[in-house]
Order: structure tokens, then C-alpha cells, then sequence
């Protein structure tokens, strides 16, 4: 079988201590799997030890819960912050190289097999025909990159795109990208999955497939930005396209990067005040991944009435909300427990609702919501920037 | 195990336990089968987690009816390979057992189940008792206290208070057979306050490495955080200078913390620790760590140290209640330092050049950068460690390893540490291999100048029994045969070698 160079590089070097267990300095727990199932095989470490037995051949891919303790990580990268001895981080490297071990060992979850042939057939991760994919902008007269071609993108992203519960954060970014007088456009049904949930469970190849197609439809459309809703297509695009060493002629932003860029350039002012009590989660993928803290803090901030409570665990120390790395498709129990193991720590702060900035991390603390009954408002922080331009003060 | 067995041992584990706390997944057995250390692995037959008393005591009296072998197991960073399980069995994993039974701020101690963590305890001073604190080890947050104390673990505050066993005020114990038993005051009160008066049957259990029973309470003494500290490191050229001045700096009680060290590639090596020295080690170490890649890992797998004298550290940590009596210990420090070096070449490094105080870094990180990290810890007489130390260097030199070795005072020098260390690089057999070499002669060298190992491995209890009085031995035995008669206790270990 051959091990990808990050596994051999990387997995001899987990010294087993076991720092990726907690946060450094709050000493409060930090790996979603660790923490529920206590295993030592569910912890980071476990699965560098995993990775090292693959290599030595001690172990197989069929081996019996081998791809359970590998995608039950949600690759949130709480493990490579804390460890002291793998510096820079290489952790979520080797589970990600221990993935691709396993696809191409012909080893898939059955729920992740799904998820692809939907990317295959569909070009989104939600099995959902294509053609609705530009359905949430119904109405709202955007304009088509590929027609009439614009200076900015805005990408909606498959979930905004297609869950019909998940509709606000699209249509609230958009409201206010066009009041600050934002030249903007869509790609509609012409939109395809980022790839990323492709590559983080190892599905290399299609992930390869998107990547190149979005590259060129965003190079051809000729925008200059490219904004994006969802944590997870982001750090995607900002972080993984790179590596195919394909020319980008454009810049990659979060909704709130580009949102605080525009306050700052005073072309958002938020007039209406909203009266609010909140506590912000750092997804994942746009924290840990991307390092952007401080821009959808600026926002909040600049909102008249918002009133931004900390949760002890924020920032690079953040709690995984734990849809990702597939595991919302896979393991969707142990999904929620980990949002709601959230939850709690935002009710915790006497907020009346939890603040986001993804469309992963929203769903899954709505579903954990519904499932244990906490009484907690869920927010985009564009919904929450969009009611502040729309209100007097 | 022959199947069947193994098959009906899996249901009445999952009966005790829940099915969802036993494990003899491949993977997860695999994970339980080494350590940070060289230790060659073993594979457990089950991983089990209890969530009680109760039902640790379940899975005794299976494992003790079935003659089954249990390791008791904490988080496995013990670095003297002591979780491995030599003869298979049940890993009896016992993190889930991770309370605060009580918190004593009056009397100044803690009582606490196995899976309570040196992380746990210093988010508890930090947010609940800043005037607290305990005598930490250089370990990661996710140790156990109970590991550590019944290990004869050492904590940064042992030149005052010994080791962290030397400070454990009580205990419950399942016993391999089953029984609960409470020893220290609060067998006969309410009280987890003391051990002595009463004949002290802790002894039973600590140092025994998991062999004579299960620790599922401890109690552990409390020490005061002091407002005012400095820490001071002085590099000195020369192993006997350095520990001369050690041990006789422990004896004035003047510092929380001595310590005396060399760690090649480190601070200690320099000539002349100004900042822009102190700078460009840093810089190198973070060379070093870049090395470690598969292409260029050759390029330190093997290190010939050029010749000179070794340059060691002396850290001194003075705490204080007021500013005035810290400068009044500083003063008195200083005089010491001066009197005892005035024919040594020594440099006392700016205050702070050494990274943040102390207490900022405990719990300790980033100890095994290439993923293996092992060493022969000893305790011994103070007085024979630079004869031990001219010793011992050249093993390393010998096996082209590079020399590391810590030394610490225990209770104001009666006895001392004595710990060769070695960082090394897991993915290289050869380096590996010559680690091993190097630490079974280091530990035998060791022994011949009357230092005896602490979280001794297998290897090392057996040579302890084969020179050990051979009464001491029998004594040994028979205490283990009392409380184990079935050996079931982490077999392989202490009492269970005659040498």
C-alpha cells in the first residue's frame, strides 16, 4: 500500500504525550472524538499511532474500526494548535494523507460514498438536483457572472444553496453587499461544490476536479473577489487551490473579511440598532485554518445594541462545532453531541444567541437545537448585520 | 486467549461496564501497545474503561477468576514503558474516572480519582485558588496526579517538599482480588488530611508500578503560590563545579527549585548567553526541529560530540511573600554562588532570557519534538553525582547519542535525581536500537554508584532483583503473593522477577 509522504514524514514523530487533548492554557478539552469516546484511538495521537501502524504494515485499512477512528475526526485542527512538538502542525496533515490511504485502498463509509456520487452527479455534497442550485437568488435581479460578468463573486456554497432553512445568510449578505454599492454577481445553477469535503475525507481526486473547474470559471469571468459564505469553502479556496499551482487571478475573502474591509472604507454604516446579547463561534475552518479572528469581531462591534460575550473557549481555542471533515454525513450523533457540547458553553455566557459565520456550523447547532431542546437563537452574522442596516436607530 | 475465553471474558466486561467501554478493536489495541519510549511493544488483549469503584472492582474479580492480566493505565506518558503490557491482557483504562472528590483549602490538599489531570488542577488554581499551588512536574497537562505521586514522580517544588510521593496524605485501593480499602486518616475519619500516625500501609502500593493494586483515590498536600519569584539560571563550565554548587544550594533551602542540567544543543552549550546568543540558539533549535524530515534525518541521526568540557545549567527558582525578602534570599543566593564558583568559569544569564517563569510553563510541552523521549531516572546520594555523571557521559559518547542529564536536590539535598535523558527520532531502527544500548548501560553504570532507578523498566527491576539482597527480594515476593496471589497486576514488573 502506498503511504503518502506526510504520513511517513509526520506520524513517527507523535510522541504520544497526549497534548493535543486540551487547550493549552484553559486546560479544557479540545478534540470533539477524544472527548466523547475517551479511547485513546480517538484521540489525535491514537490516529498518528494508527498512521504509523499502517506504515509499519501492523496494521490494515480493513482492519475493523480503522476508518471509524480515522473519520470521526472533524479535522478541526484543535490538535495541531496544542501540540508543542509537531511545530506548525501536521496532525489533520497526516489524518487527511491517511483518508487518501484509505480511498485508495477502494475503503469508503458508506454515507461518504453517497455524499461523492452526489458530488458526481449533482456538484454538491447534499444530494440535491443541480438545477436548484441558483434557486435561493430567485427574484433578487443579481446579476450572472458568466452573462454579464461582474467585479466581485459571491459564493452561496452548497449549503446556503440548496437547505431552504438556510436561505437568511445568503440573502442577508447579499443586501448588504448592495448597499455598499458592491458590484456583484453569481454563478447561479452554474455553481459547483468547492471540493473541499472531497478532499478532507480523501477523495483527493474530485476535489482536484472542482478546484480546476472553479479556478477557471472565476479566472474566465474575470471578478476580482471572490466573497465567500461558508468557513469551509474558504479556507478551500484560500488554502488548497493554491497547492495546484494554477495561476488565481483573483482574491479570496470571507463574507466577513470583506464586510469589515467595507465598513472600514465607510461604504457600510450600521444605522439600526440591534439589541442583542451574543456570543461568537469561530468556525473552524475560517479560525484555525485561515487565522481570521478579528474581522467578524470588528463587525459585531460596529453593530449599534450588540452586546459580544466570549465564550471561554474562543478564538485558535474554539470548540468544533462538529460538522466537519465528513463527519455530519457519517457519524451525524456524535455530529450534534459536539454542537451541543457548544451550545452549552454559549448558553453558559448568558447570550441570547450564538453568532457564526458558517453555514455547517449553523445547521448543526440548529439540528443540535432541535434535538436537545436548548433554548438559544442561532445567527449568521450577516443576518445580524443586515437587520442593523435596515432598522432606524 | 483462545477465542472462546476471549468471547466470554468481552460479555461480562461489557455486562460491568457497558459495551460501549470495552474495546478489542485491532487499532485500538494497537494504541495502547507502546509509548513514548524505545520499549518494544506489546499488544493488550481488551481496553477497558471503567466509570466506578464499583466497577473497577468488577473487572478484578474477573480478571483475578479468569487469572487475567491487568495494566492499569492513566494516560501512558509515564516514559519508563510501565503501561505496556508485557503478558496481554486487560489495559484498564481509567480516564473516565477524572473527579474532584474534594478540595480542601484550609488543610490544603485535594482528593482526587485517576483520571484528574495536572491541566485539571491548574485551570483550578488559576480560576479558583491563585495562592495555591502544587508541586508540578515538567509533564504534559494530560498527566494524572495519582500517576505521578504513586510513581515517585518529581514536581518543581521538590527541593522543599521530595518527591510528589512523599507528599500523598491517603489512598483507596481496589485490591487485585476486589476489596476496597482506604489507608492514611481516612481509614479512621473523615479526614484525608494525614497518613501518619498510623502504620503506614501506602507503601503497599507506591513505587509498585500498578502491581499490587488499583489506586482509584488519592489525597495530595497543597503548597503555597508565593507572590514575589525570580528564577535565575547560571552556566557553568564543568560537570563537578555545577553539581557541587547544586547540592550545596539545595541544602540552604533558599530556592524552591534546583536544578542542574545539560541538554547538548540547548542554552548551556554557549559561551556567552547575551541576547543575541540567546537568540541564535533558539534559531538553531528551530533548525534542528527542520531537520527532522525523512531526506535529512540522516543528518543527526548520528552525533560525535566535539571534544571540550560540558557546560552545565544551574536553574534556582526564589519565591517569596514580599519584595523584600525575595531581595534579601537573592542577596544571600548571590553570596553562595560566589563563594562556591570564585575558581569556576560561570556566566548568570540576564533574568528572564530563559523563556517565561516557571509557573507560566507548567504543565510542561513539547518535550520529544522527534517523537521518542526516554531516560534512566534515578534517585540517589547528591554527594556521588559528579563521580556518577564523569561516568556515565561517555555511554553516550560511546553510542554517538548526545549527552543529557538532569539533576535535582529532594528535600533540601538529602537525596537527589539523577536522570539521563534522550530525545530521539522513533522512525530510525538504528537510532532506536543504540538508544536502548545506551540506556541499559547508563542505568547498570547508575547502579554501581548507589542510584536506584524510579518508573524503572521491566529490564531495570530485573537487574535491581538479580543485585538486590536476596531477602529483599523473597520480602518482595511474598508481599506481591499476598496481594496478588493469582499475579494478575501488570505482570512482569515488580514482584514478579527474582533476578
Amino acid at each position: 500500500m502506498d503511504v503518502p509522504d506526510v504520513v511517513k514524514e509526520w506520524s513517527a514523530r507523535c510522541a504520544q504525550c497526549g497534548e493535543c487533548r486540551a487547550f493549552e492554557r484553559l486546560f479544557l478539552p479540545s478534540c470533539p472524538p477524544g472527548h466523547k469516546f475517551k479511547f485513546t484511538g480517538y484521540f489525535p495521537t491514537g490516529r498518528m499511532m494508527i498512521g504509523r501502524g499502517l506504515q509499519e504494515g501492523v496494521l490494515t485499512i480493513e482492519d475493523d474500526d480503522v476508518l471509524e477512528r480515522l473519520y470521526t475526526c472533524t479535522a478541526c485542527k484543535a490538535c495541531d494548535v496544542n501540540c508543542g512538538n509537531l511545530l506548525g502542525g501536521h496532525i489533520v496533515d497526516v489524518i487527511e494523507g491517511l483518508r487518501q490511504m484509505a480511498v485508495s485502498a477502494g475503503c469508503t463509509l458508506p454515507a461518504h460514498q453517497i455524499m461523492i456520487e452526489s458530488l458526481k452527479k449533482n456538484d454538491n455534497v447534499l444530494e440535491r438536483p443541480k438545477e436548484e442550485r441558483g434557486d435561493w437568488a430567485q427574484g433578487l435581479d443579481l446579476k450572472n457572472l458568466a452573462e454579464d460578468g461582474a467585479d466581485v463573486a459571491f459564493r452561496a456554497g452548497c449549503m446556503l444553496s440548496f437547505d431552504s432553512d438556510m436561505r437568511e445568510p445568503a440573502l442577508a449578505a447579499l443586501k448588504l453587499l448592495r448597499t455598499a454599492g458592491v458590484d456583484v454577481g453569481i454563478e447561479g445553477k452554474d455553481e459547483t461544490c468547492c471540493g473541499g469535503r472531497a478532499y478532507e475525507i480523501g477523495q483527493v481526486s474530485e476535489f482536484t476536479k472542482y478546484a480546476e473547474h472553479n479556478i477557471e470559471a472565476y479566472n474566465s469571468a474575470g471578478v476580482s473577489t471572490v466573497v465567500v459564505s461558508c468557513a469551509d469553502g474558504v479556507s478551500h479556496l484560500k488554502l488548497l487551490y493554491p497547492k495546484l499551482n494554477i495561476k488565481m487571478n483573483f482574491e479570496v475573502l470571507h463574507l466577513v473579511e470583506y464586510l469589515d474591509r467595507l465598513i472600514q472604507e465607510g461604504r457600510i454604516n450600521f444605522t439600526g440598532k440591534v439589541p442583542m446579547r451574543v456570543t461568537y463561534h469561530d468556525p473552524c475552518h475560517l479560525g484555525r485554518y485561515a487565522g481570521v479572528y478579528d474581522a467578524p469581531r470588528n463587525i459585531l462591534h460596529n453593530i449599534p445594541g450588540i452586546e459580544l460575550v466570549e465564550m471561554e473557549r474562543s478564538r485558535e481555542h474554539s470548540w468544533c462545532c462538529g460538522a466537519g471533515g465528513g463527519v455530519k454525513q457519517a457519524y451525524p450523533e456524535f455530529s450534534i453531541w459536539t454542537a451541543q457540547e457548544r451550545i452549552k458553553e454559549a448558553i453558559d455566557t448568558g447570550a441570547e444567541a450564538l453568532v457564526t459565520c458558517c453555514p455547517w456550523c449553523e445547521r448543526n447547532f440548529k439540528d443540535a437545537i432541535k434535538e436537545y431542546g436548548e433554548n438559544i437563537e442561532v445567527y449568521d452574522i450577516a443576518e445580524i448585520a443586515a437587520q442593523a442596516i435596515e432598522q432606524e436607530g | 486467549m483462545n477465542v472462546e475465553v476471549k468471547e466470554r471474558v468481552v460479555g461480562e466486561l461489557e455486562k460491568i461496564v457497558g459495551d460501549e467501554n470495552v474495546s478489542t478493536s485491532r487499532p485500538e489495541l494497537y494504541t495502547y501497545s507502546q509509548d513514548i519510549t524505545e520499549h518494544e511493544p506489546a499488544w493488550p488483549d481488551f481496553v477497558v474503561m471503567p466509570g466506578s469503584v464499583e466497577e473497577v472492582q468488577g473487572v478484578l474479580r474477573l480478571a483475578n477468576r479468569e487469572k487475567i492480566p491487568v495494566i492499569p493505565y492513566t494516560y501512558g506518558d509515564n516514559v519508563g514503558g510501565l503501561t505496556i503490557p508485557l503478558k496481554g491482557g486487560i489495559i484498564l483504562d481509567l480516564k473516565r474516572m477524572d473527579s474532584m472528590i474534594e478540595f480542601n483549602e484550609e488543610d490544603r490538599y485535594i482528593v482526587v480519582e485517576p483520571g484528574f489531570t495536572f491541566g485539571d488542577l491548574r485551570r483550578l488554581f488559576d480560576t479558583k485558588y491563585p495562592h495555591l499551588w502544587y508541586s508540578f512536574p515538567g509533564a504534559p497537562a494530560s498527566s494524572s496526579l495519582i500517576s505521578n505521586a504513586l510513581l515517585n514522580g518529581f514536581g518543581r517544588l521538590t527541593n522543599i517538599v521530595g518527591t510528589n510521593a512523599d507528599n500523598i496524605n491517603g489512598i483507596e485501593v481496589v485490591l487485585p482480588t476486589g476489596e476496597l480499602v482506604k489507608i492514611g486518616s481516612c481509614s479512621v475519619t473523615s479526614s484525608w488530611c494525614n497518613r501518619a500516625p498510623l502504620p503506614d500501609l501506602i507503601g503497599l502500593f507506591l513505587g509498585w508500578q500498578g502491581t499490587t493494586g488499583i489506586v482509584t483515590k488519592i489525597s495530595l498536600q497543597l503548597w503555597p503560590k508565593y507572590p514575589f519569584k525570580q528564577t535565575q539560571t547560571i552556566i557553568i563550565t564543568g560537570i563537578r563545579p555545577a553539581c557541587t554548587l547544586a547540592r550545596k544550594l539545595g541544602r540552604t533551602r533558599i530556592c524552591e527549585i534546583v536544578e542542574c542540567w545539560s541538554f547538548e544543543r540547548t542554552e548551556a552549550n554557549a559561551d556567552k548567553l547575551d541576547e543575541k546568543t540567546i537568540e541564535a540558539f533558539h534559531k538553531e533549535e528551530e533548525r534542528q526541529l527542520r531537520v527532522y524530515s525523512p531526506e535529512e534525518e540522516r543528518a543527526r541521526a548520528t552525533y560525535d560530540r566535539p571534544p571540550g568540557p560540558d557546560k552545565m545549567g544551574v536553574v534556582l527558582k526564589v519565591a517569596a511573600d514580599s519584595e523584600d525578602e525575595l531581595k534579601a534570599k537573592l542577596d544571600l543566593l548571590d553570596v553562595y554562588i560566589k563563594k562556591e564558583l570564585k575558581d569556576t568559569e560561570y556566566n548568570i544569564l540576564p533574568i528572564g532570557s530563559m523563556g517565561p517563569p516557571e509557573e507560566e510553563d507548567l504543565p510542561a510541552k513539547g518535550n520529544a519534538p522527534f517523537g521518542g523521549l526516554t531516560w534512566v531516572g534515578t534517585m540517589g546520594p547528591t554527594s556521588r553525582w559528579a563521580d556518577a555523571m564523569e561516568d556515565i557521559y561517555p555511554v553516550y559518547d560511546k553510542y554517538r547519542l548526545r549527552r543529557a542529564a538532569v539533576m535535582v536536590p529532594f528535600r533540601g539535598g538529602h537525596y537527589g535525581m539523577l536522570r539521563l535523558v534522550e530525545q530521539f527520532y522513533k522512525g530510525d531502527p538504528d537510532e532506536v536500537s543504540r538508544v536502548k544500548k545506551c540506556m541499559q548501560e547508563i542505568m547498570n553504570v547508575a547502579l554501581d554508584h548507589g542510584f536506584v532507578p524510579y518508573k524503572a523498566p521491566y529490564w531495570a527491576v530485573e537487574e535491581m532483583m538479580r543485585r538486590g539482597d536476596p531477602n529483599w527480594v523473597e520480602l518482595m515476593v511474598r508481599v506481591k503473593k499476598m496481594l496478588d496471589p493469582n499475579n494478575i497486576m501488570n505482570p512482569g514488573r515488580y514482584g514478579d522477577t527474582r533476578g
